[in-house]
């Protein structure tokens, strides 16, 4: 069966890809902020009714359009898209599990020049988020402040000068910002330093998450940390305290790396893992971000040669719907499975194995 | 003392049942789910809300971005203050002053 055939998916592709070689990226994938605002005059999604949803959504993409004639954005409604098509944007990071479920009517508007998307009628009237590569969470803060600003000539967001701006959820209220880094982080995962890491993460209020957020879990090496507080700090104090953490969280996985590598047997531990890639037809989701997790390690470690934007770029392309999606076709899980082998053999197989035998000898 | 507690009890029902009069929800819903209905949820459950957001928060206060609408009733609010200010310092030819309090008015309309 063919799918995808009203939307230029593979335009959306090529224009959301915020994973290269850039600040961090062999550490963090990327960055994201997220702010949520809600229109004077109705009550949140949850309380809305169909009619209301309907015309809040026509009200809030014509102010989007009238406002950002001339910028170039992609408008999809939530009731066109196909499963998979959601699923992909999910898997983007573009849209959010609660966007993909039933409900109301839903929209998002991406402006694949600022890396920003607009989701509309989610948990609040507008989730504003922007994502950028590596660390860099202030320029995806700079992102969504300036179109934030420019909504807030158009529409009139719920506020109140004790409280801020006003959420659906009591958790968001105030700046309404939350900020989060996606970090790979396999060393301290092999050295066992995750645990006292994390809990002193949490102590400080930093959120940890899986690879697609809230209430996910995690897979592969890869996590996600993020802010939790909002009423009564800045944003860019809620953003640079972040900021100061991760950089730890940095420190700390590129200390447990140096000690990879004095150590022999970790070294060949990890040559083996990515031997492995050798001997099978298919892999699933989960060992493919293991795969992949070995590979980034052992690139840091000068045993292969591959750039980490392609590693990262990987991560997403891995995924189910980006497998299918590519394919342009709906395929089994066994199917996926088999063209996720193809895809990792054909993409690194070659130079990755010619360096490995080198390691080896 | 048992009337006490009947009246303690009563009166956390009436609370629980209290409605948002703009969109319906209950205090009670907010309990469950975590969530509220409305932006006037927010005032009219305040008394009710605030230690939960002092909890999960530890402020109470927004600090931060406003909305344009708000920039403007803040800059009024301030310039009113520095016009009375002029005017006493004014009536007490305090000239030093006048300069003073004229120039900070003139740096705040400069500001837009």
């Amino acid at each position: 069966m063919k799918l995808l055939k009203s939307l230029n998916f593979r335009n959306i592709e090529r224009n959301t890809r915020w994973f290269s070689s850039n600040v961090y990226s062999d550490i963090i994938i990327s960055s994201r902020v997220r702010i949520a605002r809600n229109i004077e005059g109705f009550p949140f999604p949850l309380q809305m009714s169909e009619k209301q949803a309907e015309l809040l959504l026509e009200r809030i993409i014509d102010a989007i359009f009238s406002k950002f004639k001339s910028r170039k954005k992609i408008l999809l409604y939530s009731e066109k898209l196909s499963y998979i098509e959601k699923q992909f944007l999910l898997e983007r990071h573009i849209v959010s599990k609660e966007f993909v479920e039933d409900g109301l009517p839903k929209a998002v508007v991406i402006f694949p020049e600022e890396k920003v998307s607009i989701m509309i009628n989610e948990e609040d009237h507008l989730r504003i988020q922007g994502i950028q590569e590596g660390l860099n969470l202030m320029k995806a803060w700079k992102k969504v402040d300036e179109i934030d600003s420019l909504l807030d000539e158009k529409l009139k967001f719920s506020f109140s000068s004790k409280f801020g701006y006003l959420t659906s959820c009591p958790t968001n209220v105030g700046t309404g910002l939350r900020a989060s880094v996606l970090a790979h982080i396999p060393a301290i995962f092999i050295t066992s330093k995750n645990e006292m890491l994390f809990s002193a993460l949490e102590k400080i209020g930093i959120m940890i998450r899986g690879f697609y957020g809230e209430g996910s879990e995690k897979i592969g090496n890869i996590l996600q940390f993020s802010t939790s507080e909002t009423l009564g700090k800045s944003e860019e104090e809620i953003i640079s305290e972040l900021e100061s953490v991760v950089k730890l969280i940095i420190m700390e996985e590129r200390r447990e790396r140096e000690r990879i590598k004095k150590s022999r047997k970790l070294r060949e531990r990890i040559v083996k893992e990515i031997e492995k890639i050798k001997r099978i037809d298919k892999i699933n989701t989960e060992d493919s971000f293991s795969f992949l997790s070995f590979l980034a390690l052992a690139k840091d470690l000068n045993i292969v040669s591959v750039r980490m934007e392609k590693i990262n770029k990987l991560f997403f392309e891995v995924l189910p719907a980006h497998i299918q999606l590519k394919e342009g076709e709906i395929l089994t899980e066994e199917e996926r499975d088999f063209k996720r082998c193809e895809l990792l053999k054909r993409q690194l197989g070659e130079i990755c194995l010619k360096d490995l035998q080198r390691e080896l000898n | 003392m048992n009337k006490k507690l009947i009246k303690q009890e009563n009166t956390l029902r009436d609370i629980d049942l209290k409605k948002c009069p703009f969109c319906g929800y209950s205090y009670k819903e907010f309990k469950e789910y975590g969530f509220l209905g409305c932006p006037y949820c927010y005032k009219y459950f305040s008394p009710f809300i605030e230690n939960y957001l002092l909890k999960i928060h530890g402020r109470l206060v927004h600090k931060g971005k406003y909305p344009s609408s708000f920039k403007k009733v803040k800059k009024n609010k301030k310039l009113m203050e520095l016009e009375k200010k002029l005017e006493s310092a004014i009536r007490n030819k305090d000239y030093r002053r006048i300069k003073e309090v004229k120039s900070k008015i003139r740096r705040l309309n400069e500001t837009s």
